[in-house]
């Protein structure tokens, strides 16, 4: 029986995080034709960093978008694995944008950026430690006192795993964000690539995964070197992601989903026939949770 | 069993110069190698800045072309790796780098702090624009001692080299000019219009009154150097209004203060 879903989710985190429908990442490629055309999208995300600027494009295409469709706020910065203190600059800065932008709610990654003042610009993995889990646990209570609001994780993509690593990734996912207390964006194509990366069963991944806590999904594209493959959202969501979405439908319920597109950029109609997909997908979930109840 | 801290100290070197100490904590995962799983993080390391120096510095990569462009983007990561939370800022000190390093070729320098300050002027901060009828409503009897604020996306530079038209050519994706040094050097700004982002050039009396303009120059002040200009007396009044009207139709001045 099916009784996961988001009725179980916390009673706070649904209070915070309203379920969205189904969304796209907005790239500046697209501005004119979602001012020109108001598609059909029900939300957009915006990367942080790239409307932490002053003034000109950005953010006036962001306010004008804004008054039209909510947007959610996702970092690629906010390094909660680093070992260096919490930048307090760049918090300043996004809790500034989260000002302006009125965000559903605010994301980043389970990952660390950079050291020693450097920054990486990727999001880099974790080992699976209890250490990582006190560390990551207690800047994540940092962020979301400074906040004011719980943030939402998301599993990356990984190619190597450390040797003195203790627990699965779902199992440190689930260790961060209870003990933390925040929620989770699951990307369903970084557990994909992360599987075959790693050799593990993406359904373990889903079966072990805090999904009482995704408030959001991500889905993607990604390339194959045949021996490993890297999360590079070029391409179409794939298959097996779109069959791996379906299998976390079934045990979330609906979710407020997302399709990231980072490069290679297809017209805008393409990107519409694939969110037409999740819409269906979701759906397709949603009755079948009906029926179950 | 490393710390959390000796574990990203030793990626990043590695990420940063390649030390494999890293190599030692990574699993293996059956039959595949370590070496090219790190080499995913190295390799992206690198592109992504490379990239982010392409999107800003366009003309300086057709000018190189692509192997030396590359080859400059991996000496200035490691003379200086990115510390901004943002991409946006990482390729602030190529021009100076570039002067530096390649003193042979000072037209190299001057092309990329053309680019960059294209790249500032696009999200420099937003700010009010003054409009002709604003100032038309000003009282004659005020004008000797008002002063204008510029836009704060107005940057000014002098070229010493053709770098507009080698920048123009590569955004036309034209054969690219050989650099050439103007007879004399020519003084421009650079600033957004609105949304868009616009440069010109100066001529000299211009560049005096504009720099006395940022410096908070009155209007007489700003007459005063036009009129060391050679510009003669009884035309001081004419040029100084005609570039005022020039600049407040160009969206360049902010706020006029009385």
């Amino acid at each position: 029986m099916n009784t996961i879903s988001t009725a179980m989710a916390p009673e706070s985190a649904t209070d915070e995080t309203p379920y969205l429908g189904y969304g796209l990442g907005l790239r500046p490629e697209y501005y004119e034709t979602i001012l020109e055309s108001t598609p059909d999208v029900d939300w957009f995300e915006i990367i942080s960093e790239n409307y932490m600027v002053d003034g000109g494009k950005p953010l006036y295409y962001l306010d004008r978008i804004n008054e039209r469709y909510p947007i959610v706020m996702h970092g690629v910065s906010l390094s909660i694995g680093g070992t260096d203190p919490l930048d307090q600059v760049y918090l300043r800065r996004l809790k500034a944008l989260a000002k302006r932008v009125q965000p559903a709610w605010i994301s980043d990654h389970l990952c660390w950026t950079g050291q020693g003042g450097h920054n990486m610009h990727d999001l880099l993995p974790l080992p699976y430690t209890d250490e990582a889990v006190r560390h990551v646990a207690a800047r994540v209570r940092q962020v979301q006192d400074t906040l004011g609001r719980r943030i939402l994780l998301e599993n990356v993509s990984s190619y190597v795993n450390y040797s003195h690593s203790t627990m699965s990734e779902w199992a440190f996912l689930s260790a961060v964000v209870e003990e933390a207390d925040c929620l989770v964006l699951l990307d369903i194509n970084n557990i994909y690539v992360s599987a075959v990366n790693h050799r593990f069963a993406p359904q373990d991944y889903l079966d072990g995964a805090p999904l009482e806590r995704v408030q959001q999904i991500h889905l993607a594209g990604h390339t194959d070197y045949g021996d490993f493959i890297i999360d590079t959202h070029d391409h179409p969501v794939p298959d097996p992601v779109w069959d791996l979405y379906t299998e976390a439908l079934k045990r979330c319920g609906r979710v407020s989903t997302l399709i990231e597109r980072d490069d290679r950029f297809p017209p805008f109609a393409e990107l519409m026939e694939e969110l037409q997909r999740a819409r269906l997908l979701g759906g397709e979930a949603l009755q079948a949770e009906r029926c179950q109840v | 069993m490393p710390g959390l801290n000796e574990l990203q100290v030793n990626f990043k070197r590695y990420l940063m110069t390649g030390y494999p100490a890293i190599a030692a904590h990574i699993a293996s995962v059956g039959e595949s190698q370590q070496k090219p799983r790190l080499a995913v993080y190295a390799n992206a390391y690198r592109a992504r800045l490379v990239e982010a120096l392409a999107a800003d510095y366009e003309a300086l990569k057709a000018v190189l072309g692509d192997d030396s462009f590359i080859d400059l983007c991996h000496d200035y990561l490691d003379a200086h790796p990115s510390t901004g939370f943002s991409l946006r800022s990482f390729g602030q000190h190529l021009p100076d780098y570039l002067r530096r390093v390649h003193r042979r070729q000072p037209y190299l320098g001057e092309l990329a702090e053309f680019e960059w300050l294209l790249t500032e002027a696009f999200d420099a901060p937003d700010a009010p624009v003054v409009g002709v009828e604003d100032v038309s409503r000003i009282p004659p009897g005020s004008w000797a001692c008002l002063r204008m604020r510029l836009h704060p996306s107005v940057h000014r530079l002098r070229l010493n080299w053709n770098v507009v038209n080698i920048r123009q050519s590569a955004k036309d994706t034209a054969a690219i000019p050989a650099a050439e040094r103007l007879p004399e050097p020519v003084a421009c700004i650079i600033w957004r219009d609105g949304l868009t982002t616009q440069y010109r050039s100066l001529m000299p009396d211009e560049e005096s009154a504009l720099v006395a303009a940022e410096g908070g120059a009155t209007f007489t002040e700003l007459c005063e150097q036009l009129a060391a200009h050679d510009v003669p007396q009884d035309q001081v009044p004419l040029r100084a209004a005609g570039l005022l009207k020039t600049w407040l139709t160009s969206a360049l001045i902010s706020e006029v203060l009385l």
